[in-house]
């Protein structure tokens, strides 16, 4: 197991998906408080693209802009301190270790964003160079700056081990990303609402991706598992379920369906991060390039093939940073938010039915192959399993929908501006998440002994069929759908 | 279980992977893997024909 694990929270512990659902709740909750014209949350830092590092920051709402960009970063580091290290007394962590690393991880992070969004790097249109007046870019866009928190991450990891290992209290990218997606329930709410048949008929697509998942993948990889590469059934289920349905939490569910030994699904799934950062940092450039013309295509595609929350969905962040600046180079401009939401919503979909099917595979094995005495599946585990941040998902989704489309269109533009101020530290927990995963990320797993056999399953699997299969399910549905144009 | 122990323990559990016993595919697993593949292969045709029947628009 790598040495910078996660950390398992205490058993009294809340668990990081109850926090997740608390944290993203009260952020919508302040950022709709400016809805009700109280500005709550504007002092909170933002970035923009610059060529002068003391341009580069200020705070998110013009009502707060005496602050200046510094001080307006330093309260946001404060603020962030403060309540998360809360929750990691409510997780039974150690709190005065997670306030220490986490100020660590948050100022290399928010540094490796600010980095990312230098002109040279960021900028993606001519029109944008001339303005900016640089004469190359990388064209990462301004969201290139995950890229570099991940890059950051990685050499920490991969070249600072003990480091690594010193800061993990505070590496929680699971917990960073279900907060994120609570909040982005809001914003996805505010977009579907200007165009809800168009997002109704996006779910319906959606549903495919629940199916293609849990019955085509699932079954493929297992019998891949065990006929070709000769794993029993108890290391064969997990890993089906980690690289099929979603890395982890699907790996652990899993294993405690099929009674494996709790150690079991951990190791299989511990390379899943190092394989989701190599697919984060190829798959949403192949998308840019090969289905900038089909950008729901690139968005479905990101959240089938890539097999952690966190990845999938902050590779659907930049895949539509990406695409939306190689379409508005070609003259069409997309509405931002189709093609996250898009792969967020997939994501969701395929992350709600992990307790359906843990039941399911319990019953199986409790019945029929591994019988014992007293032993039944019960169907409150498919609620113990249930994933509980997509509650919060749900719930911020549902409120956000309900104002939008009860407003006139004067308190839906208000609604929108207060759903951006929550989008604002949507965008922080990105940027730990993908700094998160690159901490995770040792390579050198790849060849610790007994893994080998194990990386040659993740191998085959993702990259000779789950990618594949992905793209042309994604393709069938969603060929040919495509956001609305912006204004 | 400490951190030694539990390195310990992951450590004999990786040394497994090389040392599988043999398991051969029971009836049920075959029914598992058989009866998934063919029932999310008819559930994709199903879904693609009523995607094709709710036409997207942008409205």
């Amino acid at each position: 197991m790598s040495q910078t694990r996660t950390l398992p929270d205490a058993p009294r512990g809340i668990g990081e998906d109850w926090l997740a659902v608390w944290l993203g709740l009260i952020v919508v909750a302040l950022a709709l408080a400016s809805w009700l014209g109280a500005d709550l949350l504007g002092w909170a830092v933002t970035t923009k693209v610059w060529t002068d590092p003391a341009q580069a920051l200020a705070p998110a709402t013009k009502n707060y802009a005496a602050l200046g960009g510094p001080v307006s970063l330093l309260l946001t580091w404060l603020v962030l301190l403060a309540v998360l290290s809360l929750g990691a007394a409510a997780l039974r962590a150690n709190v005065g270790r997670f306030a220490l690393t986490f100020s660590v991880v948050f100022w290399l992070a928010y540094a490796s964003w600010i980095v990312g969004s230098e002109a040279n790097l960021a900028v993606n249109t001519p029109a944008d160079a001339q303005k900016f007046g640089v004469s190359w870019s990388l064209r990462l866009t301004n969201e290139g700056g995950y890229i570099v928190a991940l890059l950051v991450g990685l050499v920490i990891s991969n070249f600072l081990p003990r480091f690594a290992d010193w800061l993990r209290e505070a590496i929680r990218p699971e917990l960073y990303i279900k907060t994120a997606i609570v909040i982005l329930g809001a914003f996805v709410a505010v977009t579907a609402a200007e165009r809800a048949s168009f997002a109704a008929s996006l779910v319906l697509r959606g549903v495919a991706a629940i199916v293609e998942a849990y019955l085509i993948y699932w079954s493929v990889v297992y019998f891949i598992a065990r006929k070709w590469f000769g794993f029993s059934r108890e290391w064969s289920a997990p890993l089906a379920s980690g690289i099929s349905i979603c890395g982890v939490a699907a790996s652990i569910s899993t294993g405690g369906a099929i009674r494996a030994r709790p150690l079991v699904p951990i190791v299989v799934s511990s390379l899943v991060v190092v394989f989701a950062v190599v697919e984060l940092l190829v798959l949403p450039f192949l998308a840019q390039h090969f289905l900038w013309r089909e950008p729901l295509v690139a968005a479905s595609w990101i959240g089938l093939a890539i097999k952690t929350d966190g990845a999938a969905v902050a590779g659907g962040g930049i895949t539509e940073s990406l695409i939306l600046a190689k379409a508005a180079g070609e003259g069409i401009h997309y509405q931002t938010g189709w093609i996250l939401g898009t792969t967020a919503t997939i994501k969701v979909f395929i992350d709600i039915f992990i307790g359906v099917w843990a039941f399911l595979l319990a019953w199986i094995w409790t019945r029929h192959i591994n019988p014992q005495q007293g032993d039944k599946a019960r169907a409150r585990e498919i609620w113990q399993r249930f994933p509980k941040f997509i509650i919060g998902y749900v719930l911020t989704f549902a409120v956000v929908l309900l104002l939008a489309l009860s407003a006139g269109p004067e308190a839906t533009a208000k609604l929108k501006g207060a759903v951006v101020e929550a989008n604002n530290f949507r965008v922080i927990f990105f940027i730990l998440t993908f700094f998160s995963i690159g901490v995770l990320s040792n390579f050198r797993k790849l060849w610790e002994e007994g893994l080998g056999k194990l990386a040659a399953v993740y191998v085959l699997s993702l990259f000779g069929f789950v990618i594949w299969v992905g793209l042309v399910i994604s393709w069938i549905f969603f060929a040919g759908v495509r956001p609305p144009l912006a204004g | 279980m400490s951190e030694p122990d539990r390195a310990a323990e992951e450590a004999r559990i990786r040394a497994e992977i090389g040392a599988q016993p043999h398991e051969p595919l029971l009836p049920i697993e075959k029914k598992l893997i058989g009866w998934s593949l063919g029932t999310g292969l008819v559930l994709l045709v199903v879904l693609y024909f009523l995607s094709r029947s709710f036409p997207v628009t942008t409205g």
